[in-house]
């Protein structure tokens, strides 16, 4: 009799979670489920659907879910981004896996390369080069997009200033055929379609466009890390032509960092299929060298970041026999590794699939239902782009 | 233990004492705090904490300070330890909140996220004791407006 009574008490008490718990609970959800609570009462709503919260929910990442995004139209373009619920139910004591496909929100883009559509912090950023560049920015879990256009200029990062609380993009621009000049844009609101510049224009001394073909940057609280790559190598002085460049968020300055495929590939270029990219593996960034030969054996390293500027002294080998597994689609150089996801390193293969390496157990799966043209991992979700046009058309403006 | 070994005495909203070794105490910010700026005189009041709670906020302190306790066995002790009614639960989290434990508040919000998990807004309203206080035009409207999540 006492102890119900005392359950009792605890349950109406349970009613009294202070607001800024509740967040926290709710961002650990899926959009799903987070569009399903805002059912549940006003102050859950309420909660939902403030711009803050949002913020929280994007820079907390949410529950892992599968997302797709489909190029569409032949006229009319855009993407649209489906969420593939992924759960298990039990039917009879035997668990079954179930999936439905939900569309969510359609970006409306022109034209564009899947290729260069990079996720950044939650957010989508899609360049596209029309007559005119233009970018937008597109948050998938609200729906709402940002589309403007600065004469020339790239934006090469998206990033969360950890002090100021906003976002921030790097823009960057040619002077002449050697100079550039990066500029800082900060992105007042995603959701009030505002871009202001941070001060003027400031020069580089190098090289700091990333070029189709490598990997999009990875931005820590602190830190931005990308690729960049050399248009013309110089031949043999010992430079491979990619360079890992730094950008320090707080001071806003610009770090080139050597790397340990520099020596690796002066001794392999010639030979093999060499592919480097950088990757984030469980908060620390790591830095992958991928070679393969035409028997589809891929052969991974993998180096840490141990502090600022130095990497591990020795890597992680992986090899993989890509041939057991059965892939769609002919042999072909387009693959990279996009990222972890729940200790598992994704591997997206152009027009064959996406893979998964389980780097504990060390096996390595298909991922079914992302046969894809490009993956991506988004806010710890993964992305596939499909139906990719094979002839870029140019934009009707 | 080396004889510097410290101990604070921990005093609960009941009444209750907990002699507690510092080194584990001071996972909670708001004692490490106090320790910090030497406002520790003998016994510590914990006013937002009942017995029955602290006495799994130590339990959970113990095995995390444990020294060279695997993580898969860490993993393993905190899904058994969020195993509780949702009333423990919440106690638990105001707890630590309260006592500022950005880690034990993390698991457990998540495990009140996992519970919330494909559960229609009936279900969580049942679960969480919460009126449902929208008109019916209001839950259209807003049903209207994400459709997909509900089919």
């Amino acid at each position: 009799m006492f102890s119900s009574c005392l359950f009792c008490f605890q349950v109406n008490k349970s009613l009294f979670l202070p607001d800024d718990i509740l967040v926290k609970i709710l961002c650990g959800l899926s959009a799903e489920d987070l569009l399903r609570c805002q059912l549940v009462c006003k102050k859950w709503n309420c909660l939902i659907s403030t711009p803050q919260f949002n913020d929280m929910y994007l820079n907390g990442g949410a529950a892992v879910r599968r997302v797709i995004v489909r190029q569409y139209g032949k006229e009319e373009w855009g993407i649209n981004i489906l969420f593939i619920d992924d759960w298990y139910k039990k039917s009879r004591g035997i668990f079954k896996r179930k999936k439905k496909l939900r569309r969510t929100c359609t970006c409306e883009v022109l034209n564009c390369s899947l290729s260069d559509i990079f996720s950044y912090h939650g957010l989508l950023l899609v360049i596209y080069y029309g007559s005119q560049m233009r970018h937008v920015i597109f948050n998938p879990i609200t729906g709402v997009q940002l589309s403007f256009q600065i004469p020339h200029t790239t934006v090469i990062a998206l990033y969360y200033h950890p002090v100021h609380k906003e976002y921030y993009g790097i823009g960057g621009r040619y002077l002449g055929t050697t100079d550039q000049e990066f500029i800082l844009l900060r992105i007042r609101s995603v959701l009030s379609n505002e871009v202001d510049f941070e001060r003027g224009w400031r020069k580089l001394n190098y090289m700091l466009f990333p070029t189709p073909t490598c990997p999009a940057p990875i931005v820590k609280t602190d830190a931005i890390y990308w690729m960049a790559e050399q248009m013309h190598p110089s031949g043999n002085d010992g430079c491979c032509g990619v360079y890992v460049i730094v950008f320090d968020i707080k001071k806003e300055e610009f770090h080139v960092i050597s790397h340990p495929g520099e020596r690796y590939c002066c001794q392999v270029l010639e030979q093999e299929n060499v592919r480097m990219d950088l990757i984030e593996k469980e908060k620390v960034l790591s830095f992958c060298v991928m070679t393969f030969d035409a028997e589809e054996i891929v052969k991974l390293e993998l180096w840490d970041l141990e502090d600022e500027y130095r990497w591990s002294s020795s890597s992680e080998t992986i090899i993989l026999d890509t041939k057991l597994y059965h892939l769609n689609g002919s042999f072909n150089l387009a693959v990279r590794v996009v990222g972890m996801l729940n200790g598992e390193l994704i591997i997206s293969w152009l027009r064959r699939g996406v893979l998964a390496y389980h780097l504990q157990r060390r096996t390595l799966r298909v991922l079914d239902g992302l046969r894809g043209a490009h993956a991506l991992i988004h806010n710890k979700t993964t992305f596939t782009f499909k139906g990719i046009p094979k002839i870029m058309n140019t934009p009707h403006i | 233990m080396s004889s510097s070994t410290k101990f604070l005495t921990l005093k609960t909203n009941d009444k209750e004492e907990f002699v507690l070794d510092e080194a584990i105490a001071i996972r909670s910010q708001t004692i490490k705090n106090m320790v910090e700026d030497d406002c520790v005189s003998n016994v510590i009041p914990l006013p937002n904490v009942d017995s029955k709670t602290m006495i799994k906020v130590i339990e959970y302190w113990k095995k995390h300070s444990e020294e060279g306790i695997s993580k898969d066995k860490l993993m393993d002790f905190d899904k058994a330890f969020v195993k509780v009614d949702q009333s423990i639960l919440y106690a638990l989290i105001l707890a630590a909140n309260f006592l500022n434990d950005a880690e034990m508040l993390d698991m457990i919000c998540q495990e009140v996220a996992n519970r919330i998990k494909g559960k229609t807004p009936e279900e969580i309203r049942k679960e969480f004791n919460i009126e449902n206080d929208f008109t019916p035009e209001e839950e259209e409207e807003i049903r209207n407006e994400n459709v997909w999540a509900f089919e």
